[in-house]
């Protein structure tokens, strides 16, 4: 019992860590992005061709799983939901770009980082019983998405 | 308007990706997710450049550019969404996701320590808002071990 609840802590802690990481590389992708975008104004291609390359780096990696999850019992709920994962992050990136020939950055990219708060409105209206939502999650993701807003205002 | 509502398509769109990669990643590892999610992505942002680039944009590209693009690659997509799905996987959407939401603090740290960029009033009062958010997120979380 006592393992148990050590290696739970750890899967925690260790989740935690890959959630900043992936931040990090989000954000210093963002500030390659903008010095891209400077130099070549085409953001759509611009995230087109990187999604070619970063599909093909994490082929290397993980084609092997793929063909593994894929061989061993079709999973068609698993498959169909990461392909709207996928659908759901193109209509974002996408959204995003269109957004700013309509409105200026200092306005559509707060909107579009209050995505944390969504993500927990959608949990909450269609996948309750899948995580449970504590106060403090909610108040953190407030916090959170408060001082993103009020860095993107005054950064872009 | 038009602009508003679009941005918060993208919000929506950003805010309901984990959540499908949470319900695939229960019988997929988030490494199969997330090539598959990639692929989808690829195809559908491919279509959409296709309509907004003229063919002589294509001719710009140069190895400075690709360079730059392959970086983008690893790190928005390897680093990014990869380790985004597998936080995902061991913590929940919940509580991953307002950690992932702290990107833009991070691009400007980035831009602060490579770029030479100012540290600003608004940057210092967001960023102690993010982490009181953090602390409140991934204090009880880390002392209870709930997953």
């Amino acid at each position: 019992m006592q393992l148990n609840i050590k290696t739970r802590q750890n899967k925690v802690i260790i989740g935690y860590i890959l959630a900043f990481m992936s931040a990090i590389g989000y954000g210093t992708g963002t500030v390659v992005t903008k010095h891209v975008i400077n130099i070549f104004p085409n953001p759509i291609l611009v995230s087109s061709i990187s999604l070619i390359i970063g599909t093909a780096i994490i082929s290397i990696f993980y084609i092997k799983n793929l063909i593994q999850d894929l061989s061993n019992e079709t999973p068609i709920k698993e498959l169909s939901n990461a392909i709207f994962a996928g659908i759901s992050s193109a209509l974002g990136v996408n959204s995003l770009f269109i957004g700013l020939k309509f409105v200026p950055v200092s306005v559509a990219s707060p909107v579009a980082n209050t995505f944390p708060l969504v993500t927990i409105i959608i949990m909450k209206i269609f996948y309750g019983k899948l995580e449970k939502i504590s106060l403090e999650t909610i108040l953190g993701s407030l916090l959170i998405v408060s001082g993103i807003i009020i860095i993107t205002i005054y950064t872009s | 308007m038009f602009g508003i509502i679009i941005s918060l398509t993208a919000s929506i769109g950003f805010g309901s990706s984990s959540v499908f990669a949470k319900i695939s990643m229960q019988k997929m590892q988030s490494g199969t997710t997330t090539l598959i999610s990639l692929i989808t992505s690829t195809i559908i942002t491919l279509f959409v450049s296709t309509l907004f680039t003229q063919t002589e944009e294509y001719n710009k590209l140069n190895i400075e550019i690709l360079m730059l693009l392959f970086y983008i690659g690893v790190l928005t997509y390897f680093f990014g969404r990869l380790l985004n799905y597998t936080s995902v996987q061991y913590i929940g959407v919940n509580k991953a996701t307002p950690i992932i939401g702290t990107t833009p603090l991070f691009a400007s740290l980035t831009a602060i320590i490579f770029m030479n960029e100012k540290i600003t009033t608004p940057i210092m009062i967001g960023t102690a808002l993010i982490i009181m958010g953090i602390i409140l997120i991934t204090r009880k979380t880390i002392d209870a071990t709930k997953y």
